[in-house]
């Protein structure tokens, strides 16, 4: 998917998006999620070339098998709160992008425990 | 996912807009406000339904 159409799918969203702006704002946000939608609908399934390599990479791993996957749950939390909260901004609302990203940082950490324990346990099997 | 939905949603936004001068004009300003809301509404629809599609396709590229 070249970078042509993105780039011209962001501009045509943003000039609409600035035309409804006086008349009708409320539609003027829900252009530009669409054109966000839109982009990122173009965008994501190119991905799939590197969950492949990921994949490839998981077989070579010796130890833990889970954490490719864990990876992948947090690189998609993070898609999606960052663009939840890029929107809100755009809009003034920068206090509830504020709370997205909140909510998509604590995701995260919630996602990393597993990983925080296995690194807890070995560090303790190696020191006496 | 192409870029039908943001011709559609502008094209409503474009209509509502001029369908609320032309009421506001006619001095029936609650049918104005209502038509706007009808609007909102609409697209929201659309909008909605098109999110979930995309999430979609992001647990199953994730495999979540």
């Amino acid at each position: 998917m070249d970078i042509y159409r993105i780039t011209a799918v962001g501009l045509i969203g943003a000039v609409l998006s600035v035309a409804l702006k006086k008349e009708n704002p409320q539609l003027a946000m829900a252009v530009s999620i669409a054109a966000g939608v839109v982009i990122l609908g173009f965008v994501l399934p190119e991905l799939k070339a590197v969950f492949y390599l990921l994949d490839r990479i998981n077989g070579m791993l010796a130890g833990e098998k889970g954490y490719v996957r864990l990876i992948l749950k947090i690189t998609a939390a993070a898609y999606i709160s960052s663009f939840g909260a890029g929107v809100c901004r755009d809009f003034g609302e920068s206090s509830i992008g504020d709370k997205i990203e909140l909510g998509g940082k604590i995701i995260i950490l919630i996602y990393s425990i597993p990983v925080i324990t296995g690194l807890l346990d070995m560090l303790s099997e190696l020191l006496p | 996912m192409d870029i039908q939905i943001i011709f559609k949603i502008a094209a409503t936004g474009i209509l509502v807009a001029v369908l609320n001068q032309v009421l506001i004009r006619a001095g029936r300003e609650e049918q104005a406000m209502m038509t706007t809301l009808a609007g909102l509404v609409v697209v929201l629809f659309w909008l909605i339904q098109y999110i979930s599609e995309l999430f979609n396709t992001m647990e199953t590229i994730f495999n979540l």
